[in-house]
């Protein structure tokens, strides 16, 4: 439309023999006041829409009533976003309160990887022997030898992060299932409690390494996904390989002290950053790797 | 009109969970500004890598339409009880602020905004924890 008119005036202008510059002006002028109408107009636009839209306050207030029921509740509540303590359905025969494992990433790990890996290896198999067989006969495909390298690395790396996983997995289970017992959960800043890990196991789990971990994680929009960052922010043993018995092992059960640093950062959870704390236990079963979480909620030090 | 003022005062700077946060504020704004909403909150939000999170636990507004004027000429105290959580923290991925956020809007548009940070509670940062 302002186009339309600056080609007009500019047009009309020539036309009844205006001097150049005149013709130049009656172009440009009614582009420059157009840019004006809409940037000016627009502003206002946008102001208008912004005043009547609702604050981000009164928005977040709006959310917050309508939070399903089992959430962490932003207002409200004793201690707002900090989650309910998680039960074991088991009760707890040594001490108060038998805490719930947390998911195991080698079971999703494995479960993945394995099948991966001999997927891999059965497209792989026929290429590589194959070459082989042409290097063996003296006539050798090097270009076919090259393309296959990175390949065949690719498939060593996931051959091992398979075994590794799966290799958690066969320690897991014969160990048995391992109980962790507390004097108390949730936990408190500052607290001092008692613990019992045992296995139920007969194959003894040995070099035992227990250790209390604070974890910040934090859910962020990358375009039209979400994505994760998790760091771990604090991390104190409580019970480690060389500072207990060579012997030690989770037979028949060890009991430990547990002290939770003073003016530490409770729990926390919102819809997109969590604080969480767990029990992270790791240990021998043979020579396999055992690792197993138990997430606690740790409250603030009560003045 | 957006060319106001907002004062907001806090009795501390820092409190403890559940005491009583008290304070007021104050608009210094021409004899023209005429006010369309005034909204005063208490809340904490999260700041990193994460998307925001936000949690008012005290709103008040005013709003002339609504049959609440507001005497600009006047400060105004308020006083809330805080939560026990969640308490302020310096984290590396999170970090949780509160503040006292007033929030004015006024006829023929603009907006004029006020944050007043305060601590709640007494979290060591992690280089600290003993």
């Amino acid at each position: 439309m302002t186009a339309a008119v600056a080609f007009g005036v500019a047009a009309a202008l020539a036309d009844a023999g205006a001097p150049r510059w005149a013709v130049v002006l009656g172009f440009f002028a009614p582009i420059v006041v157009g840019l004006l109408v809409v940037v000016l107009g627009g502003k206002r636009l946008l102001n208008a829409v912004r005043q009547r839209l609702p604050s981000p306050e009164r928005r977040a207030l709006r959310q917050s009533a309508q939070t399903p029921a089992g959430t962490p509740a932003p207002v409200g509540g004793d201690w707002p976003t900090v989650p309910q303590a998680p039960h074991s359905v088991e009760r707890a025969t040594t001490l108060a309160v038998r805490l719930a494992p947390g998911p195991n990433p080698a079971a999703c790990a494995a479960g993945c990887l394995v099948p991966l890996a001999m997927g891999w290896l059965i497209f792989l198999v026929p290429y590589v022997v194959k070459v082989i067989q042409g290097h063996v006969q003296g006539q050798p495909d090097w270009q076919r030898t090259f393309l296959l390298i990175p390949f065949i690395l690719g498939g060593i790396a996931l051959i091992g992060a398979a075994f590794f996983f799966a290799g958690q997995l066969i320690a897991l289970l014969i160990a048995g299932p391992v109980v962790m017992e507390i004097s108390a959960n949730p936990l408190t800043a500052g607290g001092r409690y008692d613990l019992w890990i045992a296995q139920q196991g007969k194959v003894p789990v040995r070099q035992v390494h227990l250790r209390l971990i604070c974890e910040e994680s934090a859910t962020y929009r990358q375009g039209t996904s979400t994505a994760t960052s998790t760091r771990q922010v604090f991390t104190q043993d409580v019970l480690h390989p060389q500072t207990s018995s060579p012997d030690t092992s989770l037979v028949g059960g060890v009991r430990c002290p547990l002290e939770v640093p003073p003016d530490v950062m409770h729990s926390f959870a919102a819809a997109n950053n969590k604080i969480t704390w767990k029990l992270e236990l790791r240990g021998r079963v043979g020579s396999l790797r055992l690792r197993l979480n138990f997430p606690v909620i740790v409250y603030p030090e009560v003045p | 009109m957006s060319r106001a003022e907002i004062e907001v005062r806090l009795e501390r700077e820092a409190y403890q969970p559940g005491e009583l946060l008290a304070g007021a504020f104050a608009i210094e704004a021409g004899p023209e500004a005429e006010l369309a909403l005034l909204e005063l909150s208490v809340l904490w939000h999260t700041s990193g890598k994460g998307d925001e999170d936000l949690g008012v636990i005290h709103f008040e507004d005013w709003s002339p339409a609504r049959g609440r004027t507001f005497d600009l000429s006047r400060p105004q105290a308020f006083d809330v009880r805080l939560p026990r959580t969640p308490l302020t923290y310096d984290g590396f991925l999170i970090k949780v602020h509160w503040c006292v956020r007033v929030r004015a809007r006024w006829v023929g548009g603009g907006e004029t905004l006020r944050e007043e940070p305060f601590r709640l509670g007494d979290v060591r940062p992690w280089g600290s924890t003993p």
